[in-house]
């Protein structure tokens, strides 16, 4: 059953990848980065412990995208790392091509992603919280009430 | 559940999950590997991480989180340590190490998460449950009041075993320690007892030994074996005992009783042990963490006998200890002892003169089950104890040729005969009815009609004679009625057939 459950899971979030991987353009790209920056705003309004909390300290910063970036691009997100940090952030860029469209900026311990991949991962991960619970987790429960 | 309502369940679940997912960026916490290698990796960041989660590494490793400190996490890895690199991006799974539980489970040799390992069809789980879980509280235990059955007379009638007791089997290297774990499982066919057998570090050769034998003698179908061989990663053999602590509870928490083996926790104690200085624990006495005592007692206080409200199942525990060199005082072996209900010693110096199984029965000891015998058995233990005690002790004492009276020497011949009965090859267990006829003869001095060496050939033929025509009288006995003065004697003169059917022999 468990392995029937997967298989129709897989099934279908291949199915949209690959969907996705032939519709993806540079309108989907850009609108993936855009998002990316207003996360990234976002994060500058946090507080400034929790804006500590995301650099090593070593203080590097992974950039993590589908293609190449342009220099206008790669300026504009190291502007808005810098802007987290106090300290000036060092940045490199990577890419990988299984993330379909988009970015991701990794800090020490937390990632902002906005890629297709992830939002296709992001399917599965709320498939296993919203998903009926398992067989495991009634009889918990029934040993709970024991 | 039918295939048809998995794959409609599953169908909801995605439905359900692609309107609740938002396409925006997701903002997750992360952590990068800072070193990987025997069996462990060591994590930056991960800040949320908790005690004993999956982490969850690239290519599909999983990792447990041992040791949370302020800026990184050691974690075990339950998989291979080559495919994972410094630098990988790790995340948390917010779950804990679960095994597959389950009748599926029977007759299968499993990996500690479940998968299978024998080249049979894909197992079909019916459920995943967490391998560390709170042992029973005290108001749901009840006493220890049944017997459940090794097959070895020399265990069944001196150091007996009740369902429900954690009894520790110690000695050193090959003198039968996983023989007894073996027999104990032959001896519940057809009981209704659900075995688990763990094996921590074991040679792969003599765990497919040891499985055959279970299949050849059929009882495989009431039984589970949980493997993690000497090749396994560390994290796995750490967790294997828990994990089969975990399948077997299953059965007990449904009203069944199990009986589970680990063989052995010497070697459980080693692994902790090397995780925990790659780890960089402080080391403690013989190196090993400040909590070693705490895995196994954790391990062990799961095993236990429920109330009838619960269901009234229960958990046999019956651990393996090797020593080295008869030091049962070492420190692994002195923390299991204090933790069970009593100890089966196997002695190397029994072993080589030929007496096995090498029960010790001098330095063994089982602290609940003597409430738990059947009566007819009870009758007789504490006699036999005493008699082959002292039986030891005048032997020992005219090893040195001296001329002794024929009082003294008629004792000496009864406790050769004694002895010699309380041989039993392996893999041969003995029903606890027939036992208690064996040493009622025992204890009788019918059997000096029979030369010593001649003792194991009347046993055969006895026990031969008992199954064609005393079997209502077993059935009675088994069920808990004491040998009546008519029956002592329907047992006695089909003694004396056989005796003399056989012959007396040289003696």
């Amino acid at each position: 059953m468990q392995e029937l459950r997967e298989g129709i899971v897989d099934v279908s979030l291949g199915l949209a990848r690959r969907i996705l991987e032939e519709l993806t353009d540079e309108s989907v790209e850009a609108a993936l980065l855009t998002r990316l920056h207003a996360e990234l705003e976002a994060l500058a309004q946090a507080d400034e412990r929790t804006r500590a909390d995301l650099f090593s300290a070593d203080g590097t910063v992974h950039v993590v995208s589908a293609g190449p970036l342009g220099s206008s691009e790669r300026s504009r997100i190291e502007e808005l790392v810098g802007a987290l940090s106090a300290r000036p952030a060092d940045v490199d860029f990577d890419v990988d091509e299984s993330l379909i469209a988009g970015a991701r900026v990794e800090f020490s311990s937390q990632a902002v992603d906005a890629t297709l991949a992830d939002m296709v991962t992001a399917v599965r991960d709320e498939m296993a919280a919203v998903a009926p619970p398992p067989q495991d987790e009634a009889d918990a429960a029934e040993e709970d009430g024991q | 559940v039918s295939v048809f309502e998995a794959a409609s369940n599953t169908l909801d679940g995605l439905r359900r999950a692609a309107r609740a997912v938002e396409v925006k960026p997701r903002v997750r916490e992360i952590g990068r590997v800072l070193h990987a290698g025997d069996g462990i990796a060591v994590v930056a960041g991960l800040p949320g991480a908790q005690a004993q989660e999956l982490i969850a590494f690239p290519g599909g490793v999983m990792g447990i989180a041992f040791n949370l400190d302020e800026d990184s996490v050691g974690c075990v890895l339950l998989g291979a340590d080559t495919k994972v690199a410094a630098g990988d991006t790790v995340h948390r799974t917010g779950q804990v190490v679960r095994t597959a539980v389950g009748d599926s489970l029977l007759g299968r040799v499993v990996d500690p998460l479940g998968n299978a390992l024998d080249g049979g069809p894909e197992i079909e789980v019916e459920a995943y449950h967490p391998i560390e879980r709170d042992s029973p509280p005290i108001l749901q235990r009840s006493p220890v009041n049944r017997p459940l059955a090794i097959g070895v007379k020399s265990i069944d009638a001196m150091i007996p075993v009740g369902r429900g007791q954690r009894e520790l089997i110690i000695g050193d290297r090959s003198t039968g320690k996983t023989t007894i774990g073996i027999d104990a499982i032959l001896s519940q066919r057809g009981t209704g007892v659900v075995c688990v057998y763990v094996a921590i570090g074991q040679q792969a050769s003599s765990i497919a030994r040891f499985v055959s034998a279970l299949r050849q003698r059929g009882a495989m179908d009431h039984s589970v074996v949980v493997v993690a061989d000497a090749d396994s990663p560390p994290g796995m053999r750490y967790i294997a005992p828990y994990a089969g602590c975990t399948v077997s509870e299953y059965f007990m928490q449904r009203g069944r009783d199990t009986l589970i083996v680990y063989d052995d926790l010497t070697k459980h104690a080693e692994t902790y042990r090397e995780i925990s200085l790659l780890l960089r624990r402080p080391p403690g006495r013989e190196a090993y963490p400040g909590d070693i005592f705490y895995i196994h007692s954790r391990l062990l206080e799961r095993a236990t006998q429920l109330d009838d409200e619960h269901g009234g199942g229960s958990q046999t525990a019956l651990p393996i200890i090797a020593t080295q060199a008869q030091n049962i005082s070492a420190y692994i072996p002195t923390n299991l002892i204090s933790i069970t209900d009593g100890q089966i010693y196997l002695s190397p110096v029994l072993f080589q003169s030929g007496f096995m199984p090498a029960v010790d029965i001098g330095t063994s000891v089982s602290r609940v089950g003597g409430k738990t015998q059947i009566p007819a058995m009870k009758k007789l233990a504490q006699q036999l104890r005493l008699s082959y005690t002292q039986f030891r002790e005048l032997e020992e004492f005219t090893k040195f040729g001296t001329t002794v009276d024929p009082d003294t020497k008629r004792t000496l011949e009864k406790g050769r005969r004694l002895r010699e009965l309380l041989k039993q090859p392996a893999h041969q267990p003995i029903a606890l009815a027939e036992q208690a006829l064996l040493l009622h003869l025992a204890a009788t001095d019918l059997l000096m009609d029979v030369a010593v060496v001649r003792v194991r050939e009347f046993e055969d033929a006895f026990l031969r004679a008992v199954r064609d025509r005393l079997g209502d009288l077993t059935a009675r006995i088994a069920e808990g009625e004491t040998l009546s003065d008519e029956d002592a004697e329907t047992v006695e003169s089909l003694a004396r057939e056989v005796i003399e059917r056989i012959g007396p022999g040289e003696g």
